[in-house]
C-alpha cells in the first residue's frame, strides 16, 4: 500500500463515528489534563490505560491515547500563559513571555497564537509522519537481534541523556526500570527471578501499576506536600485571535518551531520539552529585539509553542516504525498497543496497517478537533482549575487503585501501586527523573532477549554488535551524539567558568 | 551532596551490591553464548555499583560552592520556591495511611463501601473539611466512580461479601 493510498485508507477509518467520538474524547481529556497542573500526560495515559482493556479494538484505544497525549501539549500553554503555571512540563518556556503578555492584559493574543502555532506545527508534522514513517518502516524489516539491541538499547541510553539535568542519575533509573522489568519468570529458562517468595511476582510487575503508581500516585504524594495549589483565577482573556502585527510578527517563529520540533521530537529522548527550549533559545537568538525577550514578546510563545506540539507528532516515527518509544507518554502508548496485542516496530504497517493509518489520520482530525476546543472555550478551560485539589486527589487516587485492580483482580497490584507512588515521590524529592524508567521497563525484555540471540549468533562474541554494519552505524552516530554532547558541556563550562573569573 | 543524596547514594551501591550477588548465586549467569537468567540482573547489579561510585566521586570532585548569605539574593530567589511546611508533611503522612487503608479495605469490604470509607476520610481527615460538606463530597464521588466503573466500563469490582 503507497502512501496515499494508506493515508485514505487512514481517514475512512479515523472518521467513523465510533473513532471520531474517542479522538474528541482524548483531545478533551488532554486539553483538561494540560490545563490541570500536576497531572501531565504520562500520569493521564497511564490511569487511563486500564480502561482500553474494555475497549474491543486496538485502534479507537490508541486514537483515545494518542488524542490525550497531544492534547495536553495544546492545553499545557494555558496555564503556562494565564497563572504563570505549567499545566506540563513543555510549557514551562511558555510562561516567560506568555504570563507577560498576560500581564500586559495581551492574554487573548497570546492563548491565540500558542492555539494557532500549535495547529500549524502539529498539522505540518503529521505530514511529516505521514511521508516519513513508512520508508522508516520497510528499512527497519531487515534488522536482526544485534541491530534491535543496539537500537532498543542505545535509544534508552539517548533518552536518559536528554531526559533530565543528571546523567548519572538518569541511569541509575534505567537500570532499575531494566530490573523492575525483569522480575518475574524468565521465558528462555523458565527459573523466576526476584519473586523472594511472592506467588504474585512470578508473572513480574504489571507495566500500568508501574506507571500509574510513579507517574500519578507519586505526583499526587508530591503536590500534596507543596503549599498553595491552586490560584483563583482573576485574568480577563478577552480576545483570543491575534491581531495581524502580532501574526506576522510570530509567522517566522511558528515556522522554526515547528521545524526544530519535528526533528528533536524524532530523536529518543527529545520530545516536546528540549524541542520548546531550544526553540525559544533560537527564537531570541535570530530575533532583532532579543531584549524584549521575557518582557512579553509574542515569538516567544508561539515559536516553543509550536515546537512542542511539532515534536509530539514526530515523536510517534521512532514508535510506530522502530518499536522504540521516545519518551514516557509514548511508553504508555506502547503499553496500550501491547495490551491490545499489536506489536509496535516495523511490521505494524504490513501487520496492522488499520492502527498505523488509522492513527495518522486521527491526528490529522485531532489537531482540527483541538483549534476548536482551545480558541473558542479557552474561558471554560481556566474554570476547571477552579476545583479543589481536596476533591482532584483522592479521585485521582481512585482512579488509580481501581485500575490498577482491575488489569488482575488481586488485591497485591494496589499494594504493589503503593509500593510505586512511594517509590514516584521519593524520586521527585530527590530530583531524579523518572522518565527512564518506564522506558527501560517496557524495553528490557526487548534488549535482553535480542542480547541473548545476538550472542548464540556470534558464539558469545560481543563484537558482532560493531560487525555487522547497520548495528556499527546505530553505535557510530551514538558515539557522535556523545561526544557532541561532552564537547557542548565542556564548552559550556568553560564559558561559565569565563564569566566567573570576569566577576 | 545533600543528606538525602548521601542516602540514596547508599542505597543504590547496596542495591547493585545484593543484585550482583543474589544474580551470581542464586540465578546463575551462565556464559557467553548461552547467558542465564541472571545474566541481565548480573550487568545492571554492576553498573548500579559503578553508577554509585561515579555519584560518590562526582560530589566529591565538583563540589557546589557553599550557599550565600541569607541577607543576599539568593534569599529572595529561595522564598519563592515552594516550601515544604510541617502541616503539609502531617497532610501527606494521613494521605497516605487513608490510601493504605483503602488498598486493606478494598477487597475485605468491598468496592463501594471502601470508596465511601475512603473519601470520607480523607475529606474529614486529610482536608479538616466539615461534616456536612464531606458527606455531600464523598456520596457523589462514590457513586459516581461506581456508575463509571461497575456500570458504564463494566469493571469486574469486589463486592461486599455480607451484602453478597
Amino acid at each position: 500500500m503507497g502512501i496515499f493510498d494508506g493515508i485514505i485508507s487512514g481517514f475512512f477509518i479515523a472518521l467513523t463515528p465510533m473513532n471520531l467520538m474517542f479522538g474528541f474524547l482524548g483531545a478533551l481529556i488532554g486539553t483538561a489534563v494540560g490545563v490541570l497542573p500536576g497531572l501531565g500526560p504520562a500520569a493521564t495515559i497511564a490511569l487511563l490505560l486500564p480502561i482500553t482493556y474494555s475497549i474491543s479494538s486496538p485502534v479507537p484505544a490508541v486514537i483515545l491515547m494518542a488524542g490525550i497525549y497531544y492534547g495536553a501539549m495544546y492545553g499545557g500553554s494555558t496555564t503556562s500563559i494565564l497563572l504563570n503555571l505549567p499545566g506540563e512540563a513543555a510549557s514551562v518556556v511558555t510562561c516567560i513571555d506568555g504570563y507577560k503578555m498576560a500581564q500586559k492584559g495581551q492574554a487573548g493574543p497570546a492563548l491565540g497564537i500558542a492555539a494557532i502555532g500549535s495547529f500549524i506545527a502539529g498539522s505540518v508534522a503529521v505530514v511529516g509522519l505521514t511521508l516519513f514513517a513508512p520508508p522508516i518502516a520497510e528499512f527497519a524489516l531487515g534488522f536482526g537481534p544485534p541491530e534491535k539491541f543496539s537500537l532498543a538499547l542505545l535509544g534508552l541510553l539517548m533518552a536518559v541523556t536528554l531526559s533530565g539535568e543528571s546523567v548519572t542519575k538518569g541511569l541509575i533509573i534505567m537500570v532499575l526500570g531494566l530490573l523492575f522489568g525483569s522480575v518475574g519468570i524468565d521465558p528462555i529458562s523458565g527459573k523466576s527471578r526476584f519473586d523472594f517468595g511472592v506467588i504474585e511476582l512470578q508473572s513480574g510487575f504489571d507495566f500500568v501499576t508501574l506507571a500509574v503508581g510513579v507517574f500519578g500516585l507519586g505526583e499526587i504524594f508530591y503536590n500534596l506536600e507543596q503549599e498553595g495549589n491552586v490560584e483563583i483565577v482573576t485574568t480577563k482573556v478577552g480576545k483570543v485571535f491575534p491581531a495581524m502585527a502580532d501574526w506576522v510578527k510570530s509567522r517566522m517563529a511558528i515556522l522554526r518551531g515547528t521545524l526544530i520540533g519535528f526533528f528533536i521530537g524524532i530523536i529518543p529522548g527529545g520530545g516536546a520539552v528540549i524541542s520548546s527550549l531550544v526553540s525559544y533559545a533560537v527564537e531570541k537568538k535570530v530575533s532583532k529585539h532579543p531584549e524584549e525577550f521575557g518582557q512579553g514578546a509574542i515569538e516567544g510563545v508561539a515559536g516553543p509553542e509550536s515546537a512542542n506540539n511539532a515534536a509530539s507528532s514526530s515523536s510517534f516515527i521512532p514508535l510506530l516504525t522502530l518499536g522504540i518509544p521516545g519518551n514516557a507518554s509514548i511508553a504508555m502508548i506502547f503499553a496500550c498497543l501491547l495490551i491490545k496485542g499489536v506489536k509496535p516496530g516495523p511490521f505494524l504497517i504490513v501487520e496492522h496497517p488499520d492502527v498505523f493509518w488509522g492513527v495518522i489520520a486521527s491526528m490529522y482530525v485531532g489537531n482540527i478537533m483541538l483549534i476548536i476546543l482551545n480558541l473558542p472555550l479557552v474561558g471554560v478551560w481556566v474554570q476547571l482549575l477552579r476545583v479543589p485539589y481536596g476533591i482532584l486527589a483522592p479521585v485521582v487516587i481512585l482512579f488509580t487503585a481501581i485500575g490498577s485492580y482491575s488489569i488482575a483482580n488481586q488485591a497485591f497490584d494496589l499494594y504493589a501501586l503503593i509500593a510505586f507512588g512511594v517509590l514516584g515521590y521519593v524520586l521527585r524529592k530527590l530530583k531524579f527523573e523518572a522518565g527512564p524508567l518506564p522506558l527501560a521497563f517496557i524495553l528490557g525484555p526487548m534488549i535482553e532477549g535480542s542480547m541473548r540471540q545476538s550472542l548464540l549468533m556470534s558464539g558469545g562474541n560481543f563484537l558482532i554488535f560493531v560487525t555487522r554494519p547497520i548495528s556499527l552505524t546505530i553505535v557510530a552516530v551514538f558515539a557522535l551524539f556523545v561526544v557532541g554532547q561532552a564537547v557542548f558541556a565542556i564548552r559550556r563550562a568553560k564559558r561559565s567558568a569565563g564569566v566567573q573569573a570576569a566577576v | 551532596m545533600t543528606k538525602s543524596d548521601h542516602v540514596a547514594n547508599l542505597v543504590v551501591l547496596a542495591l547493585g551490591v545484593f543484585v550482583a550477588y543474589h544474580s551470581y548465586y542464586s540465578l546463575k549467569i551462565g556464559i557467553l553464548i548461552t547467558p542465564g537468567a541472571g545474566f541481565l540482573p548480573f550487568l545492571c547489579g554492576l553498573a548500579l555499583i559503578a553508577l554509585g561510585i561515579f555519584w560518590r566521586l562526582q560530589a566529591i570532585l565538583f563540589k557546589s560552592p557553599p550557599k550565600a548569605d541569607s541577607k543576599g539574593p539568593t534569599a529572595v530567589v529561595c522564598e519563592v520556591q515552594p516550601a515544604t511546611l510541617p502541616r503539609s508533611r502531617v497532610k501527606l503522612c494521613l494521605a497516605f495511611a487513608t490510601t493504605v487503608a483503602y488498598a486493606c479495605l478494598f477487597e475485605r469490604i468491598g468496592f463501594f463501601l471502601a470508596t465511601l470509607l475512603f473519601m470520607l476520610g480523607w475529606q474529614l481527615v486529610v482536608e479538616r473539611e466539615r461534616w456536612l460538606k464531606a458527606i455531600i463530597i464523598t456520596v457523589l464521588c462514590a457513586a459516581a466512580m461506581y456508575t463509571l466503573f461497575s456500570y458504564l466500563l463494566r469493571v469486574e469490582l469486589p463486592s461486599n461479601p455480607l451484602l453478597s
